[in-house]
């Protein structure tokens, strides 16, 4: 238990360090010295100490939103399990919560984006309204075909018997022989789920976060209309977010696990640097797709989470 | 049964005040209205702790009475731990739209018809308490008809008031489908059985044909699936809960379609033994109701165009859960049928609840605007911050998100559906990933839908570029008469005070509701065992109450991370409300990339918002976008864009089916060709056709 809180404490307090890797990344993939690493703690210091504006036509629930989006993250983040051990609170079936929190959290900044009655808010909430229709799915299946491998290896690190699909179960039942077990199912897998981290956290090739020209933009033109401390907020929301996605992901796709839980969890925060280094070099190499070619990306990597969830299903692999 | 009968004679007695109102005199005192609720609401409260006593200890209360002597008919009756719970929405929530309703009548929404608008209301609810309760098909079948009938005169009267032309046959229709079903399923259960007792018929359940085994439930679905808007019988709920005054789809969504998938229930258990095909169906069509009625919510541009279809929606996954239940029976796998029947449960209060709170918040912006399109409001979260937040609070229940009830409901049909995948074999695998499929999809569509509906309506600024009438007309008085004009606007805007505190007050008790069921629901579970015993007891014995317990522990887990999600946001509004105490908050316009000032024009539509949606799925789903080709570089004509709104539903299935019918009823009218000669040969005909059956069956 007292790792588990020590890695929830992480999530809430390393998250933002992701961002600056990704930064740094790029800076230094285009010649730039770039920003200092804990740059995005100061930006987070610095909103919390400015005043706020409001637009006239907002009422109270643009006020609320980024508190309850935040809220549900972090909610999400007791589910998560990261290294070695178990989430703070893991049972059956918590990945569908787990899904769900993420799902009003992102309601709650479309509800704030339709508040102000800004075209370019209603742009970026009907965008992100599609996306979500697309990758939503496509996470709920994913998940449920990591807790169904999980389960039916068979196979269980701390010798414990845990709820049958829980993210917490997958979470430590993942392991080098899972992967040579049903490797195929995980390797199926992990396309949806990079395409799902890139997507939802707003990344290229789907958003470019450093562009200034709102009509190409998603979450970031969402949020044109918040300040101080309530932008703080959703930009540390948006860090937790990518914590969350990026520690399935690495939950995935690196297996390794070991008897000393805080070696375990070292692997696993390096795993994490490491998927931000990678993220930065992708964003520095690649251009930003086509807004209408999102559909068929995300419609894709639906198709291959379900083809991953019949194979795992069938037991292909197993036999 | 002191309490019950009291609480039924209550009722029973406002409706004969009002009948006598109705007869004695033309218009309905105000007093005599408010005695009427009271008299109303005092009968809810006699009956509702039988109800709850009823659920808690499983006992059932049975009376009968000799209700047409004529003919002998002693009618049964039966008050057992399910229709208590169907009961359960009629006591709390029709009180609450009978207040409403007199409140709309106090702001003379109703001039001349109040008194029959009111008496069609309480009839409709007595007729549903009858239907519920009746243990004897005539009974069943009459107070179905009265129901029907005087839920009919209900739309008729507000829409006649409204002078809209509009097709309320629908509703009748579907209705008379409905009746002529249960016409027919009585009259074969009759023929095997010699009785119009549901108890016998529960008995001899072995002793049927099969052809009638199979009719009686073919007659099942139709006539409950039509009740309920099940697909391809749902095309009366659109066009119906379009009609009228709010309250009418406010009482059909909320509490008289439930009756449809309590006779799927009820009848399926009564009658025993149901075929595979019937469960599929039902299985099948739920799916195909509940994705259908979420991917048309998009096609419509009214605000109760859109809960219409999130009722079709909600009852498809409904009938889905039933289908579910009483197939897990037949695979044997205990907990999928309980954990089917939970949800069923937690989503039907849940799902009347948040009707009525949205219809009726729905109700007051039409009533306040004269206006029910999306895009010809905006900015409502403003005038009505209380009205409108807590629609918000039964919006975020109806997407199924934490921490609202109906997630728990939906969170425990895709943990069963998911473990049951891991057992089944074969055909009955691919229906359960389908199920967990689609029903991933109707969670989305459905955030996509709602947030939509509230976003474009509430939020933003006001689209509607008129005055409000209310100013327009104190303005317009004449200076002279400013004495006079003081005095008439006080009356007035205290009238207005008096009669909004009567629609407003139910929006604050229904809503409180939904907040205390949402956070005790996962705690009180263990208090509806006697419902869920009632399904399962005889299926599943030894393991009903392991199951239980599981799905309460689950529930309770839920109940966990719902109470420190609160705590989570208290945490953090405390922290930015310390944050703000000492900085300055201002005001501005929205900032807009610097368009500064936007106007109400230029925020998202309804259609714009789901263009991405409609590009890709538009066909599928009737939308249909026409674009205005650009030629030249300097065109002369502006270049339009068009959504077009098809039901496709109605184009290839129903429209058909009319048509066949209108060709067919063409034909038939040849045989009335005025000739009595003719005439005594059809009579001849009859007479010799019924003769021969006679012999042919002695």
């Amino acid at each position: 238990m007292i790792i588990s809180i020590f890695h929830l404490l992480l999530c809430w307090l390393g998250s933002p360090l992701l961002l600056g890797v990704i930064q740094r990344t790029k800076a230094k993939l285009a010649g730039r010295q770039g920003p200092p690493l804990l740059q995005n703690y100061y930006d987070l210091w610095k909103l919390m100490h400015k005043g706020a504006v409001f637009s006239d036509s907002t009422t109270i629930l643009f006020r609320l939103a980024p508190g309850i989006s935040l809220a549900s993250l972090l909610t999400a983040s007791l589910l998560l399990p990261f290294g070695q051990s178990e989430a703070v609170i893991s049972f059956a079936g918590d990945f569908i919560l787990f899904v769900a929190l993420l799902a009003l959290s992102r309601l709650m900044m479309i509800i704030a984006a339709l508040d102000t009655g800004s075209a370019f808010e209603g742009m970026g909430a009907s965008r992100d309204i599609i996306i979500a229709m697309l990758t939503e799915p496509t996470l709920m299946l994913t998940v449920a075909t990591l807790a169904n491998v999980a389960s039916k290896s068979g196979f269980s690190p701390t010798g414990l018997e845990k709820e049958f699909l829980s993210l917490s179960l997958f979470h430590t039942a993942i392991t080098l022989e899972t992967w040579s077990q049903s490797g195929i199912v995980l390797l199926l897998l992990l396309m949806p789920l990079s395409v799902i981290l890139l997507a939802e956290n707003a990344r290229m090739p789907f958003v470019d976060p450093s562009t200034h020209l709102e009509l190409t933009m998603v979450h970031e033109v969402m949020v044109l209309d918040h300040s101080g401390p309530d932008l703080g907020l959703i930009q540390y929301a948006q860090m937790i977010k990518f914590w969350l996605l990026g520690s399935l992901f690495i939950g995935l796709s690196v297996p390794f696990r070991t008897t000393v839980p805080l070696l375990d969890t070292g692997i696993d925060f390096i795993a994490m640097i490491g998927l931000a280094i990678a993220i930065g070099i992708i964003e520095s190499s690649s251009a930003r797709i086509r807004w209408q070619h999102f559909p068929q990306l995300l419609i894709s990597a639906m198709m291959l989470a379900l083809m991953a969830f019949v194979l795992g299903l069938e037991g292909i692999i197993y036999k | 049964m002191i309490s019950f009968t009291v609480g039924v004679s209550l009722w029973f007695c406002t409706i004969l005040l009002m009948t006598m109102v109705i007869l004695l005199a033309k218009r309905i005192h105000c007093l005599l209205m408010q005695a009427m609720v009271g008299l109303w609401l005092a009968g809810s409260l006699f009956i509702l702790p039988v109800l709850a006593l009823t659920i808690l200890t499983g006992e059932p209360l049975k009376f009968s009475l000799n209700i047409l002597p004529i003919l002998d008919l002693q009618a049964e009756f039966e008050l057992n731990p399910v229709n208590s719970f169907f009961l359960l929405p009629v006591c709390l929530l029709a009180p609450f739209l009978l207040l409403s309703l007199v409140g709309y009548v106090e702001r003379k929404r109703f001039i001349g018809v109040e008194n029959w608008l009111i008496l069609s209301f309480l009839a409709t609810i007595l007729a549903i308490l009858v239907v519920l309760l009746s243990q004897n098909a005539i009974v069943f079948l009459m107070a179905w008809e009265w129901m029907t009938l005087s839920a009919y005169v209900l739309i008729v009267l507000s829409v006649k008031l409204d002078k809209e032309v509009t097709p309320t046959w629908s509703f009748l229709a579907y209705g008379q489908i409905s009746g002529l079903s249960l016409m027919i399923l009585f009259l074969t259960m009759y023929a095997e059985n010699h009785s119009y007792s549901f108890g016998v018929w529960h008995k001899n359940t072995q002793l049927r044909a099969a052809l009638s085994h199979h009719l009686i439930y073919l007659c099942v679905l139709i006539a409950f699936g039509a009740k309920c808007g099940l697909f391809p019988m749902h095309h009366w709920l659109p066009i119906t809960y379009k009609l009228g005054h709010g309250i009418c789809p406010a009482l059909f969504s909320g509490i008289m379609s439930n009756l449809g998938i309590y006779g799927f229930l009820f009848f399926t258990t009564m009658l025993g033994s149901p075929p595979s095909w019937y469960l599929w169906a039902l299985m099948i069509l739920g799916l195909i109701s509940g994705l259908w009625g979420i991917a048309s919510s998009f096609r419509t541009t009214t605000l109760r165009g859109v809960l219409s279809f999130s009722s079709m929606e909600n009852f498809g996954l409904m009938v889905l859960l039933i289908g579910l239940s009483f197939y897990a029976v037949e695979i044997h796998l205990p907990k999928l049928q309980i954990f089917s029947l939970v949800s069923l449960m937690i989503l039907l209060i849940s799902h009347s609840v948040s009707k009525v709170i949205l219809f009726l918040g729905v109700s007051w912006v039409e009533e306040q605007t004269g206006k029910s399109k999306l895009d010809q409001l905006g900015g409502w979260m403003k005038k009505s911050p209380w009205i409108a937040g807590l629609m918000f609070l039964a919006v975020i229940n109806l997407v199924g998100l934490p921490p609202f009830c109906h997630f728990l409901g939906e969170y425990l049909l895709v943990v069963s559906a998911f473990e049951a995948i891991q057992i089944v074999s074969g055909v009955g695998n691919s229906l359960l990933l389908a199920i967990v499929v689609i029903m991933v999809m109707i969670s989305t569509l459905n955030s996509a839908a709602m947030s939509r509906m509230f976003g474009i309506s509430f939020l933003g600024v006001d689209r509607s570029t008129s005055k409000d009438s209310t100013s327009k007309d104190t303005n317009s008085k004449d200076s002279q008469n400013i004495e006079e004009s003081i005095s008439e606007s006080f009356i007035s805007q205290y009238s207005e005070k008096k009669s909004t505190i009567w629609i407003s007050i139910p929006l604050y008790f229904i809503s409180a509701f939904l907040v205390i069921l949402s956070l005790l629901l996962p705690i009180l579970l263990n208090q509806f065992l006697n419902i869920i015993y009632y399904f399962s007891g005889s299926l599943v014995d030894g393991d009903f109450m392991r199951i239980l317990g599981q799905a309460q522990d689950l529930l309770v887990k839920l109940f966990v991370v719902n109470i420190l999600f609160l705590i989570l946001i208290g945490i953090i509004f405390g922290f930015r409300t310390w944050v703000l105490k000492t900085k300055t908050i201002a005001k501005g316009p929205t900032w807009d990339c610097g368009f500064a000032q936007p106007e109400a024009r230029m925020q998202y539509t309804s259609g714009s918002y789901i263009e991405p949606f409609s590009n890709l799925a538009g066909p599928l789903i009737g939308i249909q976008k026409e674009i205005s080709p650009i030629l030249e570089a300097f065109p002369e004509r502006k270049p339009r864009l068009r959504l077009k709104y098809n039901d496709i539903t109605i184009e290839y299935m129903l429209a058909p089916l009319i048509l066949s019918l209108q060709y067919l009823a063409k034909r038939a009218k040849k045989l009335q060709n005025g000739r009595l000669n003719m005439y005594v040969l059809y009579i001849g005909i009859t007479i010799l056709v019924l003769l021969a059956w006679v012999i042919v069956s002695n």
